[in-house]
C-alpha cells in the first residue's frame, strides 16, 4: 500500500500568511474570508513564527478579555509548533496531532512554509490506520 | 458488526451547556477551562437553543463586538443540526462530512441535550465504511 507524502495531503489553495505585529482582529477577519481554521505567522521571509487557532482566539483573547484590535498575534500565537517536511509521510502528520492533542501541522523546508494541513485533509484510510496503531478506544470527554 | 446508535456514544457524558444571556467571555473561559471546542446554549430546562464554537468566536472578533457585552444568544448559531439517542453513528458521520461543521449535539425527543459528539470522536472503521470510502476497505482486506 502506497503512503503518501505530506505534500500532497496539504490542500491546493494558496497558502495565506501573516506578519507577526497583524491585529488579532484583522488575523480573525482573514480567517473568516480564507474560511480557514488557523492562519500561518511567518517573517518577510517566509520563515514560521507560529501559527493562529480558534483555539488561541477562545484561550488566549477571548477568555481573558484582551482587546483584539490592541494585541498583535504574536502575543497569542501558538509558537513551537511541532513541523514536518514535504516528503514525510502523511500518516506522520496524523501521529503528532493525534499524539499531540492539535489539529494543524505546518509543512516546511528549510524553515520555510510550504502549507498547513489539518486534520480534515486526510483520508478515513489514513485515520484508521492511525486508529490500528493506537488501538484507539472511545473515551469520549 | 452492529451499527453503534448515538446514545451508545455520548452515555456518560457531562456537555459544556450555558444559558442564552452568558457572555461570550464566559463561555470561552468555561470552553478553556473544559479543554472542549464547543457550548451547548440552553434554556428551559437544558432544552437546546443553539451552539457556540471557537468559529463563532472568530466571528465576533472580527465583527468587534465587545465579548464581556455581548450575549451567547445573540451570536451562536441557532438550531444547530443534532440527532436522537437512538439515530445511528454512521448518520452522525455523514451530516458532519457533508455539512461542513464540526460538532453534532445529541437530544432527546423534548429537545433536551443529552451529548455532543464531533467530527473526530470516531472510529476510522466506521469512516471506511461509508459509502464513499468503500474501495479503501476492500484494500485493507
Amino acid at each position: 500500500m502506497r503512503t503518501r507524502p505530506l505534500i500532497d495531503v496539504a490542500p491546493h489553495r494558496q497558502l495565506v500568511t501573516l506578519p507577526p505585529e497583524t491585529s488579532v482582529r484583522r488575523a480573525c477577519e482573514r480567517m473568516r474570508e480564507a474560511r480557514v481554521s488557523a492562519m500561518v505567522v511567518a517573517d518577510g521571509d517566509g520563515r514560521l513564527l507560529g501559527i493562529f487557532t480558534g483555539r488561541d482566539a477562545v484561550a488566549r483573547v477571548l477568555a481573558e478579555g484582551r482587546d483584539a484590535t490592541a494585541t498583535s498575534i504574536s502575543a497569542v500565537m501558538t509558537r513551537d509548533v511541532a513541523t514536518l517536511g514535504p516528503r514525510d509521510v502523511a500518516i506522520e502528520a496524523l501521529r503528532l496531532m493525534h499524539d499531540g492533542g492539535f489539529r494543524h501541522v505546518p509543512v516546511v523546508e528549510g524553515g520555510r512554509v510550504l502549507a498547513i494541513v489539518s486534520r480534515s485533509d486526510f483520508r478515513a484510510l489514513e485515520r484508521a490506520r492511525l486508529e490500528e496503531e493506537t488501538e484507539l478506544f472511545e473515551g469520549l470527554r | 458488526m452492529q451499527q453503534r446508535k448515538m446514545g451508545d456514544l455520548v452515555r456518560d457524558q457531562r456537555p459544556l451547556v450555558l444559558p442564552p444571556d452568558a457572555t461570550v467571555q464566559e463561555a470561552c473561559a468555561a470552553m478553556h477551562w473544559r479543554r472542549v471546542g464547543a457550548v451547548l446554549v440552553v434554556e428551559d430546562g437544558e432544552r437546546l437553543r443553539g451552539i457556540f464554537t471557537g468559529r463563532d468566536a472568530v466571528r465576533c472578533l472580527a465583527d468587534r463586538r465587545d465579548p464581556a457585552r455581548t450575549r451567547l444568544g445573540d451570536v451562536m448559531t441557532c438550531e444547530p443540526s443534532c440527532l436522537r439517542p437512538e439515530d445511528s453513528v454512521i448518520d452522525a458521520m455523514r451530516i458532519l462530512r457533508d455539512g461542513g461543521f464540526r460538532h453534532l449535539p445529541v437530544t432527546s425527543e423534548d429537545g433536551r441535550v443529552v451529548g455532543i459528539v464531533s467530527r473526530y470522536d470516531f472510529r476510522g472503521a466506521e469512516h471506511a465504511r461509508d459509502h464513499e470510502d468503500i474501495k479503501y476497505s476492500e484494500v485493507l482486506r
